[in-house]
C-alpha cells in the first residue's frame, strides 16, 4: 500500500503510544495479596526496595565560609512557648488611643498639666523667633542639598499611571534638620543656665518587657532624639480620676504582632551612674512609608497620637526597671515623668506620661496619667511655588509648646 | 488491552536494548512532545498566584499573575486573560466560627476596604486580639458588632446584615451569602459583589436555597450561611468605558466569534431544572501510579 495520510493514521505504533498515555496510568486496587502473603509467613518488599536499596549517608560536619544561618524555628536559642506581643517602630495600635489606655492602664487628660499650661501662656519670646523658626523650616524642608529617591508615588483614581520619580530630601533627614534647629533656637533662648542641664541624643534605642492578664507585651522602640537631664522631671500635682475605656470584643492586644523569639531583657540607653541619665523628652519621626497597619491602611489621627503615648509609656517603663530591678511591679514610690513629642515634619503631638505603677492588671487600683492635647500644625505647606520657596500657614503655637517642654523642670 | 499485550510480546523478544541518550536530550524531528494541560472551568485558576503564608493573616498578600497559563507546564489554558495593575491580595477568612452552644460570639468590623482581585469589598473584623478579613455586605459600616453561631434554636432567629449562622436557624425568606455547600466542606458559594441567595423552604433537615442563578438547591440545614446582600451593589451595572480600562482589569482582547443570537449561543428559553440536592464532597482522588515503559 501507498503510504499515504490514511496509513499514517493507522500507524499500529502511534496507536500504541497513544494508548499507552492512557494506559500507563494506574490506580494500584488493594486486592488482599501482600496480607495473604504474609500470612503465609512471605515477607513483601515493594520493587523500589530491591531495586534502588536505601544508601546511608554519612554526615560531615564541614566548618564552611559562612556561618550556617539560625532558623528562626523552635530550635532558636531564643525561643519560648508563650508568645509575646512585640510593639516596635513599625507598627501602631489599631484601636488608637482608647486601646493604649487598656494597654498602659492610663488616664488621659485631654490638656496638660497646669504648670505646662501655664508656661506656654505666660513666656516672653523675642519677636525675632518666628522669623528664625520659618527659616529653620524652609532650611530644612526645602533649601537642603540632599537629593535622594523619594517613595513611588500612586494615583487612587488611575493606578496604571507611573509618575515620574521625585528625588529630594529624605523624610529622616528633614525632621532630623528641623528639630535640631528647632531645639537649637529655644537653647539659645533658654541660656547655659538651662542648657546645661540637658543632653541631647539621636537614635536612642529602648527595649523592656512587662505583663498584662497574663499576657507578655514587649517594646523594642527608639527614640529618634531623646533629651536627658541631670534632674527627673517633678511629678504632676494633682489627683485625676477616670474609667478606662471599653474595647469590648477586641483585647487590648489587638494588631500587636506575635513572636515567639525574644528576649525579655531590659534596655535603657544610659547606665543609672551618668549624670545626665533621667528622661526628660522622647521625639518621635513619623514616616507613614514605615510605620503602618498590617492590613495595609493609612493611619488615622488617634493611631498617630496613641503611638506618642505608647512611646512615652515604654520609655518610661525602661527606666523604672532599670531603677528598680527587671523584677519590679506595683506602685513606684516616686512616679516617673516622660515628655513625648512625634512629628512628621509638619504635625506635632505633644504629650506627658506619668508612670506611677507598673502594675498593668485590669484590676490594679493606682491608674497611670497621660496628658495631651490634639494635634498641632507647625505650617500648612512648604515647597516650591512657581519656582521659589514657599511656606504657607505658619503657626507659633508649636515652638511655644515645644519651648514649655523644653524649660520644664 | 489486546493492543499492550502485543506490545509486551514484542518489547520482550527485542534484542538487549543498547544504551542510547535519553531521549529528552536528543532533537527528534518526528515526535510530538506530549503535555499534559488541565481544563479551565474545573475550580483552578489561571488569573494569578497567591503567594499564601503558612498562618493566616492580615497583611496584604503578593500575587504572581499567570496570563491564563497553567504554572506547571507554561501553556496558555484560558484564554482571555493577561496583563493588568498588580494589585494586592486580601486573604478572607471563610469560616465563621461560632460556638455550638449558648451565646453567639460578637465581632466588630473595625474596616471596610475596596480589595483590587474580587469584585465585592472586603470588612476588617476584630475579635479578641484576632484580626480578619470576611466579605463586607451591603450595609456594612466600621463599628458594626456582628453576631457568629453555630446554634439552631427551634424558632429562628431573628439576624442583622453580616451575622452568620447555620441555615436551619434563619427565617425563611433571608437574603444570604458566603454559603457553605456542605457541612465542614472548604467550599464557600456567593462571593460576587451584589449578589445573594434566597432561603425559601424547609424540609427534613435540609433547607432550599435560591442560589444567584436562580436554581434551587437543597443544602443540609447545618451549613453556615452569612446573612444579607454582597458589598458594591452596582457592580454589574458599572460600564468599563474603555479597551484599555479592560487591559487594566487584566483581560486581553475577545476574539470576535461570540454571536449573541445565533448558533449554540442564540438565546434558548427553557425550564429550570428541578431542586436539587447537594451531593456530599467527593472522596479524595486517589494517587495514580505512572508506569514508565518508554515507547
Amino acid at each position: 500500500m501507498r503510504l499515504t495520510n490514511k496509513l499514517c493514521a493507522q500507524h499500529i505504533g502511534w496507536h500504541f503510544k497513544k494508548h499507552w498515555l492512557v494506559q500507563g496510568k494506574r490506580v494500584p486496587r488493594e486486592t488482599g495479596a501482600a496480607a495473604e502473603l504474609q500470612r503465609l509467613g512471605v515477607q513483601v518488599k515493594s520493587p523500589e526496595e530491591i531495586l534502588e536499596p536505601k544508601r546511608e549517608r554519612k554526615v560531615v560536619n564541614i566548618i564552611g565560609s559562612a556561618l550556617k544561618p539560625v532558623l528562626e524555628d523552635h530550635t532558636h536559642p531564643n525561643w519560648h512557648s508563650n508568645p509575646c506581643h512585640l510593639f516596635s517602630d513599625n507598627n501602631v495600635l489599631l484601636g488608637g488611643i482608647p486601646q493604649a489606655q487598656v494597654l498602659t492602664n492610663s488616664i488621659e487628660i485631654q490638656n496638660f498639666p497646669q504648670h505646662i499650661d501655664d508656661a506656654i501662656k505666660n513666656q516672653q519670646l523675642p519677636s525675632v523667633l518666628d522669623k528664625n523658626v520659618r527659616h529653620a523650616i524652609l532650611s530644612s524642608h526645602v533649601l537642603d542639598a540632599e537629593q535622594v529617591k523619594l517613595p513611588k508615588v500612586k494615583l487612587v483614581d488611575r493606578p496604571a499611571f507611573n509618575l515620574p520619580r521625585v528625588y529630594g530630601i529624605s523624610h529622616e533627614r528633614r525632621n532630623r534638620l528641623l528639630l535640631n534647629k528647632l531645639l537649637f533656637e529655644i537653647e539659645k533662648l533658654a541660656g547655659r543656665s538651662v542648657s546645661v542641664r540637658r543632653k541631647l541624643v539621636d537614635n536612642a534605642g529602648f527595649k523592656t518587657s512587662i505583663s498584662k492578664d497574663g499576657d507578655l507585651l514587649g517594646f523594642d522602640t527608639k527614640a529618634d532624639k531623646l533629651i536627658c537631664s541631670t534632674r527627673a522631671l517633678s511629678t504632676i500635682k494633682g489627683k485625676f480620676d477616670g474609667d478606662l475605656p471599653d474595647l469590648y470584643p477586641m483585647k487590648c492586644t489587638i494588631s500587636i504582632p506575635k513572636c515567639q523569639i525574644y528576649t525579655e531583657d531590659n534596655l535603657y540607653p544610659f547606665r543609672p551612674d551618668v549624670n545626665c541619665s533621667h528622661p526628660h523628652t522622647l521625639f518621635a519621626y513619623f514616616d507613614k512609608h514605615l510605620t503602618r497597619n498590617s492590613h495595609g491602611s493609612e493611619v488615622t489621627e488617634n493611631q498617630f497620637q496613641a503611638r506618642t503615648m505608647v512611646k512615652a509609656f515604654a520609655l518610661a517603663v525602661a527606666r523604672a526597671k532599670q531603677l528598680h530591678g527587671n523584677s519590679t511591679a506595683g506602685a513606684l514610690t516616686r512616679p516617673i515623668v516622660v515628655q513625648s513629642i512625634q512629628t512628621d515634619g509638619r504635625v506635632f503631638h505633644f504629650g506627658i506620661f506619668q508612670l506611677n505603677t507598673l502594675d498593668l492588671n485590669s484590676s490594679s487600683a493606682t491608674k497611670n496619667y497621660w496628658f495631651h492635647r490634639q494635634s498641632t500644625e507647625l505650617f500648612t505647606e512648604c515647597g516650591y511655588q512657581a519656582g521659589r520657596p514657599h511656606l504657607e500657614g505658619y503657626n507659633g503655637e508649636t515652638i511655644r509648646i515645644l519651648n514649655a517642654f523644653y524649660h520644664n523642670s | 488491552m489486546q493492543n499492550l499485550t502485543r506490545l509486551f510480546n514484542c518489547s520482550l523478544t527485542l534484542q538487549p536494548q543498547r544504551v542510547v541518550a535519553p531521549v529528552a536530550l536528543q532533537q527528534l524531528r518526528t515526535k510530538t512532545k506530549v503535555v499534559e494541560k488541565p481544563k479551565p472551568g474545573a475550580g483552578q485558576q489561571f488569573r494569578r498566584i497567591v503567594h499564601f503564608p503558612e498562618e493566616y493573616t492580615v497583611v496584604p498578600l503578593k500575587i504572581t499573575h499567570l496570563a491564563g497559563r497553567d504554572p506547571i507546564s507554561g501553556r496558555v489554558v484560558a484564554k482571555g486573560i493577561g496583563g493588568g495593575i498588580k494589585q494586592q491580595y486580601r486573604w478572607i477568612k471563610w469560616v465563621r466560627d461560632g460556638p455550638t452552644e449558648g451565646s453567639a460570639q460578637e465581632e466588630r468590623v473595625v474596616e471596610v476596604l475596596n480589595d483590587g482581585c474580587r469584585t465585592a469589598k472586603v470588612a476588617l473584623v476584630a475579635v479578641g486580639d484576632e484580626l480578619k478579613y470576611i466579605l463586607a455586605t451591603e450595609n456594612m459600616k466600621a463599628g458594626d458588632i456582628l453576631k457568629t453561631s453555630r446554634v439552631i434554636p427551634r424558632i429562628p432567629v431573628r439576624p442583622n446584615d453580616g451575622d452568620a449562622y447555620p441555615l436551619g436557624a434563619l427565617p425563611v425568606g433571608t437574603r444570604i451569602h458566603c454559603l457553605e455547600k456542605n457541612p465542614n466542606q472548604p467550599c464557600h458559594l456567593i462571593h460576587a459583589a451584589g449578589t445573594f441567595g434566597t432561603i425559601l423552604r424547609k424540609f427534613d433537615d435540609k433547607v432550599v436555597v435560591q442560589l444567584p442563578s436562580k436554581r434551587e438547591f437543597a443544602f443540609d440545614r447545618t451549613c453556615m450561611a452569612t446573612v444579607g446582600r454582597l458589598s458594591n451593589v452596582e457592580h454589574n451595572k458599572e460600564h468599563v468605558g474603555s479597551a484599555q480600562r479592560m487591559r487594566e482589569l487584566g483581560n486581553r482582547p475577545r476574539s470576535g466569534l461570540w454571536k449573541r443570537k445565533e448558533g449554540k449561543h442564540g438565546r434558548k428559553i427553557r425550564r429550570l431544572p428541578p431542586m436539587t440536592t447537594i451531593a456530599p464532597p467527593p472522596a479524595a482522588k486517589e494517587q495514580e501510579l505512572r508506569l514508565t515503559l518508554n515507547l
